[in-house]
C-alpha cells in the first residue's frame, strides 16, 4: 500500500522532472523538493498558525503566572493552560497534524530519491519495477545520470582537489550550515527560556544540524541534495509567510521576553 | 542536558531507521557472487570472498581479515593462469589475492562500484566498473590499457578470436582490440544492456536488453542480423545450444529461441523474474527465479523438478563435482547451497562469526 500510493507516484513524478530537465537528477531532486512543498504549503501555514498560536499563549501574563503559581502540580497548571487554549480557541495538536500528515510526505520522498539512485542489482530491478510503462519508458530512461555538479549521487560526496591528499565534504558542511540556518531562523522564541521544552527546542536546534551533517557525510549525496533544497525551500516559505526571526541568528539582538516576577495570586482567583 | 540526552537519542534511532530503510543499507543489495577454479569455489558475499572445498563446504579461507562493512562484494571473481584471484567490491577496489591463501597481493581503484565479474584472457583480466570504464590489467595489477564508455558497465565482457565483446549501459555493445583496447565498432542496441554477451563462434553474438530485445549481431561487422522484441526486459544472458537461445525475462518467462526461425520455440512461466544465466547441462536446463525456485526443465520445456530454496533467488546455479551451486539472497540460515542431481542439499555454507 505503501508502495501503491506514495512511492510509486513519487518516484514516477521525479522521473518524469527528469526527463524535462534534460536527465539531470540532482535538478530533478531540486525541482521535486519544490514542487512538495509548494503541495504541502497549506498544511505548513496551518502548522506556522498553530505554533504560533500556542507561543502565544505560553506568553500570556495568565499562563506565566500559573507557571510560577503551580509549578509543583502540574495538573492544575495543565487545567489552567487547557482552560487558556479553550478560551482562545487553540487546539494544541492543531499544530502537530500538518507535520503528522507531512511525515509520510517527506519519508517517501527520501525513499523515492534513493530508489530512483538505484546502483546496485536489487535496486536496479525494484527501480524498473515501480516506473509506469504507460507513463516513462525504461527502456530510453535506463541508465539514469547520477552526475550533478561534482558529484555522483549515487554515493557520498567529498570534493577532491588535485593540491589536496583527502576530499573535503563540501555537501556535508552545507547542509550543516542550512540546518543550523533552518533551525535559528524558523524556531519562535520561547515564552519561558528555562523551561524544560525551551531547553530541548534549545538542544535540538544544537545537535539537529550535526546529526543531518553525518547523515550527508555517510548516505548519498543525492540525499544530502534534498536536506538542502528543503531546508532553502523551508526557509523560503517563512520568509513568504513574514515568519522570519533573523534576531534569533545574532544572539544580542533577541527580544527580551515578558516575565513575571513575584506574581500574587489576585482576589478573583482566590474569590474561585 | 540530562533530559535532553534520551529525546536526541530517541531522534538518531528513528533517523538511522529510517534512513536505513530509505537506502537499504543493511539489506542485501545484490546476490552472492559464486566462481569455480582450479577445484575451489570462491564466494563474494557481502564484506568477505571465501574459498571453499566444493566436496564439504569448508572454508579454506576468507578475505579481508577485518572486514570493513562499507567495503562489499557481490561480483564473483576471476582466476588468473599465475594464481590471483581478482574481485571488485561496491568501494571502486579491484583486489588482487593469493588464491592459495586469500593474502591480498595487491589494489586498484577505479572510479565507481563494480557489480560483474572480471574476465581473464591470457596475461589480462578485464574488469569492467560502474564508472563506464572496461580496466585491462595484468595479473600483478598494472594498467595496461582501459577503455571508456559513456555510462555504467553491469555485464561481464566476452572474449573471442582477439577480440572483446562489451555489453553497456549506454545503449550500446563494443567491439574491442584485446591488445590495446582500441574500438573495432561498436552497434546500438536501443536500450541498456546488463546481460552478458553471447558468442557464437565466428558468427554472431547474442545480447538481451532493458527495453526487451534480444538482438543479434554480426560478430565481425557490429551489424544487426536480427531483433526479437518483447514487453519485458532481459537481464539474463542468452546462453547458446545447438541454434537455441536459452534465456529468462524479467515478468518470469523463461524462452527457449531458435535463432534459425527467430522466433521463440517454446516458453515456461517460472512465477517470478529471471535475472540470471541459466545452466545448460547434457540433459536438462536450470535456472533459478526470483520466487525462490531453482527451475529445472528439459530441453523439450517439460518441467524436471522445481525445488523451492529459498524466499528469492536472482543467480546463475554454477555446476561443480557434480553439485549445483546457489547463492541465496534471503535465507537467514545460508548463502550457498550445493544440491545433488534430485535438488537434495549436499552441504551448505554460512558465513562463520
Amino acid at each position: 500500500m505503501w508502495d501503491t500510493f506514495i512511492i510509486q507516484p513519487f518516484i514516477n513524478v521525479l522521473l518524469f522532472i527528469y526527463t524535462l530537465v534534460w536527465n539531470n537528477f540532482g535538478l530533478a531532486i531540486i525541482l521535486f523538493t519544490i514542487l512538495i512543498r509548494l503541495i504541502t504549503h497549506p498544511l505548513t501555514v496551518k502548522q506556522i498558525k498553530g505554533t504560533t498560536a500556542v507561543t502565544e499563549i505560553q506568553k500570556d501574563p495568565r499562563m506565566i503566572e500559573a507557571q510560577t503559581k503551580y509549578k509543583n502540580d502540574k495538573e492544575k497548571l495543565a487545567q489552567v493552560q487547557m482552560e487558556l487554549y479553550k478560551e482562545k480557541g487553540v487546539n494544541p495538536f492543531a499544530s502537530c497534524l500538518p507535520t503528522l500528515i507531512q511525515f509520510p510526505i517527506i519519508i517517501g520522498l527520501y525513499q523515492s530519491i534513493m530508489l530512483g539512485l538505484a546502483s546496485s542489482p536489487i535496486e536496479l530491478l525494484n527501480l524498473t519495477r515501480h516506473i509506469y510503462p504507460q507513463f516513462l519508458d525504461v527502456a530510453t530512461l535506463i541508465p539514469l545520470n547520477s552526475q550533478f555538479l561534482w558529484m555522483n549521487l549515487g554515493q557520498p560526496e567529498s570534493l577532491k582537489l588535485s593540491f589536496l591528499p583527502f576530499g573535503i565534504p563540501i555537501l556535508a558542511i552545507i547542509v550543516v550550515v542550512t540546518t543550523f540556518l533552518q533551525s535559528r531562523l524558523m524556531t519562535p522564541p520561547s515564552a519561558q527560556p528555562n523551561d524544560q521544552g525551551a531547553q530541548m527546542s534549545k538542544m535540538m536546534n544544537l545537535y539537529m544540524p550535526f546529526l543531518m551533517g553525518y547523515l550527508a557525510l555517510t548516505f548519498s549525496s543525492g540525499l544530502a541534495v534534498y536536506f538542502v533544497a528543503s531546508n532553502l525551500v523551508g526557509i523560503l516559505q517563512y520568509a513568504i509567510l513574514g515568519k522570519l526571526d533573523i534576531k534569533n541568528l545574532i544572539p544580542g539582538l533577541k527580544k527580551t521576553e515578558p516575565q513575571v516576577v513575584n506574581v500574587k495570586p489576585s482576589k478573583a482567583k482566590k474569590a474561585k | 542536558m540530562k533530559k535532553v540526552l534520551p529525546s536526541l537519542i530517541f531522534l538518531v534511532i528513528i533517523a538511522s531507521f529510517l534512513l536505513t530503510g530509505c537506502t537499504g543499507t543493511g539489506a542485501a543489495t545484490s546476490w552472492p557472487g559464486i566462481s569455480v577454479a582450479d577445484g575451489r569455489v570462491y564466494l563474494s558475499y557481502a564484506t568477505e570472498v571465501f574459498a571453499l572445498n566444493p566436496d564439504s563446504g569448508s572454508m579454506i579461507w576468507r578475505y579481508p581479515e577485518k572486514p570493513n562493512a562499507k567495503t562489499m562484494f557481490y561480483a564473483p571473481s576471476a582466476l588468473t593462469s599465475d594464481g590471483i584471484l581478482v574481485v571488485g567490491d561496491y568501494q571502486h577496489t579491484i583486489h588482487g589475492l593469493n588464491a592459495g591463501t586469500g593474502a591480498e597481493a595487491w589494489r586498484f581503484e577505479t572510479g565507481n562500484r563494480i557489480v560483474a565479474a572480471p574476465l581473464v584472457v591470457d596475461d589480462l583480466v578485464l574488469v569492467p566498473s560502474t564508472d563506464g570504464k572496461l580496466y585491462a590489467l595484468d595479473s600483478r595489477g598494472t594498467l595496461i590499457w582501459q577503455f571508456a564508455t559513456k555510462s555504467s558497465l553491469w555485464a561481464q565482457p566476452a572474449y573471442y578470436d582477439g577480440v572483446i565483446y562489451l555489453s553497456a549501459m549506454d545503449h550500446k555493445m563494443y567491439a574491442l582490440s584485446v591488445k590495446d583496447g582500441s574500438l573495432l565498432w561498436s552497434s546500438d542496441l536501443g536500450s541498456a544492456a546488463i546481460s552478458n554477451p553471447s558468442i557464437d563462434p565466428g558468427k554472431a553474438l547474442y545480447v538481451g536488453t532493458i527495453g526487451g530485445d534480444l538482438i543479434g549481431l554480426d560478430i565481425k561487422s557490429g551489424n544487426q542480423l536480427w531483433k526479437h522484441s518483447s514487453d519485458y526486459g532481459i537481464w539474463a544472458t542468452p546462453m547458446l545450444k545447438e541454434n537455441m537461445l536459452y534465456y529468462g525475462d524479467l515478468e518470469g518467462n523463461f524462452i527457449a529461441f531458435d535463432i534459425t526461425q527467430k522466433q521463440p520455440a517454446w516458453q515456461y512461466k517460472a512465477g517470478g523474474a529471471i535475472v540470471s544465466a541459466a545452466l545448460l547441462k547434457d540433459d536438462r536446463i536450470l535456472f533459478s527465479s526470483e520466487n525462490g525456485v531453482l527451475n529445472i526443465v528439459g530441453y523439450d520445456g517439460k518441467v524436471i523438478l522445481s525445488p523451492a530454496i529459498s524466499e528469492k533467488l536472482y543467480g546463475s546455479p554454477v555446476s561443480t563435482n557434480g553439485y549445483t551451486l546457489l547463492g541465496i539472497t534471503t535465507s537467514k540460515d545460508k548463502i550457498l547451497t550445493a544440491l545433488d542431481q534430485n535438488g537434495n542439499q549436499v552441504w551448505a555454507f554460512q558465513v562463520p562469526k
